[in-house]
């Protein structure tokens, strides 16, 4: 498959701070999801590929063209930022105009083009409110309304679900999800494995500026299974079940905590675990309150990537 | 029986070349701006000289006419020598020179009161507000930015310089009815261009470099305050203690009155006036040209303009720089 973005031996310094480290890397058209602890260097990733950054080494490539200095790329580029990057007191509908027409959109194109993209993110009903009064969910649309409004072929998105509600994140999931569909390339940020997840299956793993890992999800789930799950337990009878618990095969170690009532279990096999625990809590009446994943975040995931 | 797409309908239109990108910007910088009580205000207190020059060279017209709608007004001055009575055309060009030179020294104090409201937003607001990422991820040059943040310094000077300068000037041929006019004044007309294109680009350069270097546009403001009325007070402290020649030179108002008398040929109007007077030299008229070569001026203005863009340039880089 041919790649959209391509970054060969590229590497960004902030003075003595490395931003990114020899990254050599090819995304290729459809949605693709860059995940990151903070600070792993998605940001100036993200910045290299629109040209906003100069790389301090090797060469940022987007639909063949170099990014640097190069404003007519911009043409098929649309960004969305991290940071919230407006004029506070336009109203969306003037925002996004605003922005089309610095896209090169005519007068006469860019009022229907306005409505449409405003449209699209949901934002209709509220684009003639000042964005001073906009909640954080409604931000993150009109910011992917600027960077749809010029229908780029390439768009890249930063932390887009960022404080949102539940109903935006699944609106706006589903609008990235479209995009893909349609054909374009979707490069999108985020700390959160599940929400990037919701998305797409390709990923593209960075931490501390080097790649740890890329391509599709399924590789690095599997990764992630060889490495012990850890899954805490909360029980009124919590050392009962703890009991029951460690006859298990599957069960490599666990941690007992009485001022919580709850158990820390270690197990390789987290899919089988979760499947028996409904039948467990049944068992001699040792219900279980509350089951969650310890380790469900990225930076465990690094941690075992990077260390293992 | 066909089934549409209900879906979200695409744009295929072609994108403009990034050549009129800068219009979009001003386009926007103006129409914020114009929401500003205090631009209203001072946009709308520049409107009485415009109207005065207007109202100047119409009567002057009429004057050259020997329109009997002015005698009774030429009556109210009686000291007026003869050959204004009977030939009054032949103080077309002294007319026209003072009229213009003193309507651009009020035009100038108005011009940098519409600056110092206006332009220390300009790049200070993108600063404050993350904006510049926004213009830096569409298709435009560093040069659109630039240009599209000084197109909003001159569409507001313009419309106190420019715009008056043309209505007026059409108003004074039109109420003249004399061809001989635009033969007599059209240079002046071209010199009020020149100075008003010499004002918006340097004030606009300048204002735009100071915009750059902070995020409050407050202290842009007090900076801008500080070149225009401190400069102009050490020129005065250095005039008076130094007597040098050069001393208006390290004014930013008195360098523009310098090229101002330049353009307008304010000397030769002078010496016109005194000669069709014989009254030489009459109302302290040669007092009002400073005796320093113009060029000093040009050049201190042309040096302004270098440095506030060598600032500009380095300030608005990339994010690089902004961070």
């Amino acid at each position: 498959m041919t790649p959209i973005v391509e970054f060969e031996a590229v590497s960004k310094w902030y003075g003595n701070v490395i931003g990114l480290n020899h990254l050599t890397l090819q995304i290729p058209a459809g949605v693709t999801g860059l995940l990151g602890p903070n600070g792993a260097g998605k940001s100036t990733l993200l910045q290299l590929a629109t040209g906003q950054l100069r790389p301090s080494q090797g060469q940022v490539r987007v639909l063949d063209q170099s990014t640097w200095n190069n404003a007519a790329l911009n043409r098929d580029i649309g960004l969305c930022p991290e940071q919230d990057a407006f004029y506070e007191w336009m109203t969306g509908r003037e925002f996004v105009h605003t922005c089309a027409r610095l896209s090169g959109l005519a007068r006469a194109a860019a009022g229907p083009q306005v409505e449409r993209t405003i449209e699209l993110v949901g934002m209709t009903q509220n684009a003639d409110r000042a964005i001073r009064g906009y909640s954080k969910g409604m931000r993150q649309r009109i910011k992917l309304a600027q960077a749809l409004v010029h229908e780029p072929r390439v768009l890249f998105l930063d932390e887009p679900l960022t404080g949102t509600d539940p109903v935006a994140r699944r609106d706006l999931v589903e609008i990235i999800r479209g995009l893909g569909r349609q054909g374009r390339t979707v490069l999108v940020s985020s700390h959160v494995l599940y929400e990037v997840q919701a998305m797409t299956s390709t990923i593209v793993l960075l931490n501390r500026g080097r790649l740890v890992a890329s391509g599709d999800v399924r590789s690095l789930r599997d990764l992630i299974d060889k490495h012990p799950h850890r899954i805490v337990l909360r029980s009124a009878r919590h050392r009962e079940l703890a009991a029951k618990l460690v006859s298990m095969p599957d069960v490599l170690g666990m941690q007992l905590n009485d001022a919580e009532r709850s158990i820390l279990v270690e197990t390789r096999v987290p899919d089988d675990f979760y499947a028996r625990l409904p039948e467990l809590a049944l068992q001699n009446g040792t219900p279980i309150e509350e089951v969650y994943s310890d380790d469900d975040n990225l930076e465990a995931v690094f941690k075992y990537l990077v260390n293992r | 029986m066909p089934i549409f797409d209900q879906g979200y309908q695409h744009w295929h239109g072609r994108l403009r070349s990034h050549r009129w990108a800068w219009l979009a910007i001003a386009g926007q910088g103006i129409r914020t701006q114009l929401r500003h009580r205090w631009t209203k205000m001072i946009l709308s207190m520049a409107i009485a000289p415009a109207l005065s020059l207007a109202a100047f060279t119409i009567i002057w017209g009429l004057c050259e006419q020997k329109a009997a709608l002015i005698q009774p007004l030429l009556t109210l001055f009686r000291d007026l020598p003869e050959v204004f009575r009977t030939n009054p055309s032949e103080f077309r060009v002294p007319v026209w020179t003072f009229l213009l030179f003193f309507f651009f020294q009020i035009q100038r104090f108005f011009s940098m009161l519409l600056v110092l409201v206006v332009g220390p937003a300009l790049i200070s607001q993108d600063l404050r507000f993350n904006a510049v990422p926004l213009y830096y991820s569409r298709p435009l040059t560093r040069a659109d930015y630039f240009l599209g943040k000084l197109g909003v310094i001159a569409g507001f000077l313009g419309a106190v310089t420019v715009l008056p300068l043309t209505l007026a000037y059409l108003l004074g041929v039109i109420f003249s009815a004399d061809v001989t006019v635009i033969r007599d004044t059209f240079r002046l007309y071209m010199a009020g261009l020149v100075y008003s294109a010499i004002i918006i680009v340097s004030s606009g350069t300048l204002v735009l470099a100071l915009s750059s270097l902070s995020r409050n546009s407050r202290y842009v403001g007090a900076m801008w305050v500080a070149v225009w009325i401190i400069s102009n007070s050490l020129a005065e402290v250095f005039t008076h203690t130094l007597k040098a020649d050069w001393s208006p030179v390290v004014s930013y108002t008195q360098n523009l009155r310098r090229l101002a008398e330049y353009l307008f040929d304010l000397p030769g109007a002078a010496d016109r006036l005194a000669t069709l007077l014989h009254r030489p030299p009459m109302l302290g008229l040669n007092q009002l040209v400073h005796t320093y070569p113009w060029y000093w001026s040009a050049l201190a203005l042309a040096g302004l303009c270098g440095a506030s863009l060598w600032v500009l340039t380095t300030r608005v880089q990339s994010l690089d720089r902004l961070k």
